[in-house]
């Protein structure tokens, strides 16, 4: 599905096209799944949220001004309701302890082992990170959204994205070796910032 | 070299270094990225970076669970949800407009306009297609609504896609049910229990058995 195909889906949504909103639903559903629960770490909340942000979606099509890609705008609404549902809670503090056991366990793990063992690091060591440079990387690696976009999900400064950003790999630098990454990377310049 | 030279050459390392995870994903606009894979060719450091972002990206992705598909169940509890909201909406929104217009209107054109919907009212009942005259909804809807209403239990129901009419019909007429109102937006139809009709929660269990029906839930009385 291109932008133009996912525009023209909101575009039909803000017209209050049913089918519409539910190919949209399920389009979205993976991605802002995967994104609620990497930021909230709460899996109790994710459907909520989900659903609050379809919902939203759904009011706010026609208030959508094609200024931005629909993926960016959707997002965005997603950051700030799972935001404001944590705040709702008054639960929104870090733990990173209690973030040991990644809460999603669904998957067969079989072959998956190795990357069991990786999805466990990688993930501890995100969850370790503020909520704000967890959203960046997300966005960045896993969404693939640029800079300016993701300045935009967030409502902060471009430069407050790259600089969260370059906190978070500062931080997430010091496990890469047990990836498997960095050693060969010719990474061996010493420990700059 | 002068310290200016050396100074400038610095800052282009610390905006190349901030930039790289976005030629990583490859967004960067093109001359951010000519500028970026410029400093890339004359420094060691931010290619050892660069690779170092590259590989933390393919960690990520590689590691993320497989995705979770929506549970029929929650789309059910978004849909009906937005229907909620439809409702409400369109009860809010012509009102103002529709009293303006009422109020803008002369007094014997007021009179001649009441009577007329009240005819097309009768006719449409006549004619037992009360559920599609939309007057219907608006005149029941707006006075007082705890006044108006019969207090006889009323549900909310979605037929499945492609069901016909006449078993529509059946059922309806297997739970004494009639429409009051629908369909919304969402195909959602809500029904009136007539007298002699099972108790709500026997209607409800025997609805939510049926092929035909996709959701079939209580409307409570704080929303008619």
């Amino acid at each position: 599905m291109t932008v133009d195909d996912e525009r023209i889906l909101l575009e039909r949504v803000a017209a209050k096209d049913r089918r519409a909103f539910e190919r949209l639903y399920h389009i979205y559903y993976p991605r802002l799944f995967g994104y609620i629960l990497k930021l909230t770490r709460r899996i109790d909340l994710v459907e909520e949220v989900l659903n609050d942000v379809m919902l939203a979606v759904w009011a706010g099509a026609s208030r959508f001004a094609g200024r931005s890609r629909p993926s960016s705008w959707i997002f965005g609404i997603a950051h700030h309701t799972a935001l404001k549902a944590l705040r709702r809670r008054s639960r929104y503090v870090e733990e990173p302890e209690e973030a040991a056991g990644e809460p999603v366990a669904d998957e067969e793990p079989e072959s998956l082992l190795v990357r069991r063992e990786q999805r466990d690091l990688l993930g501890q060591a995100l969850a370790r990170l503020p909520l704000e440079q967890r959203a960046v990387v997300e966005l960045t690696y896993f969404h693939g959204f640029s800079y300016p976009e993701i300045a935009d999900i967030l409502a902060c400064p471009a430069n407050t994205v790259k600089t969260r950003m370059f906190h978070a790999r500062r931080r997430l630098r010091e496990i890469l070796p047990q990836l498997g990454i960095g050693a060969a990377s010719g990474g061996g310049e010493g420990d700059r910032p | 070299m002068n310290r200016h030279a050396q100074e400038s050459r610095e800052r282009a390392h610390q905006r190349a270094l901030e930039l790289l995870p976005w030629l990583a994903n490859d967004t960067l606009a093109a001359g951010e990225r000519a500028t970026v894979e410029q400093h890339l060719s004359e420094c060691a450091e931010c290619r050892a970076e660069l690779e170092r972002c590259r590989m933390t990206r393919d960690a990520l992705r590689a590691a993320a669970p497989s995705p979770p598909t929506p549970h029929p169940r929650q789309l059910e509890q978004l849909l009906a949800r937005v229907e909620e909201s439809e409702a409400a909406s369109t009860a809010d929104r012509p009102r103002p407009a529709w009293r303006q217009t009422w109020k803008a209107t002369p007094r014997p054109a007021r009179i001649a306009l009441f009577a007329q919907l009240a005819a097309m009212l009768l006719l449409a009942l006549a004619l037992g297609r009360v559920d599609r005259a939309p007057a219907y909804r608006t005149l029941s809807d707006r006075p007082a609504p705890t006044a108006v209403t019969s207090g006889a239990p009323r549900l909310r129901l979605v037929f499945a896609p492609r069901t016909t009419e006449e078993e529509m019909r059946r059922v309806l007429l297997e739970i004494r049910g009639r429409l009051v109102a629908g369909p919304s937006v969402l195909g959602a139809y809500t029904v009136e229990l007539g007298a002699g009709a099972d108790p709500l929660s026997v209607v409800l269990a025997h609805l939510r058995a049926q092929a035909s029906v996709s959701l079939a839930e209580p409307v409570t009385t704080e929303e008619r």
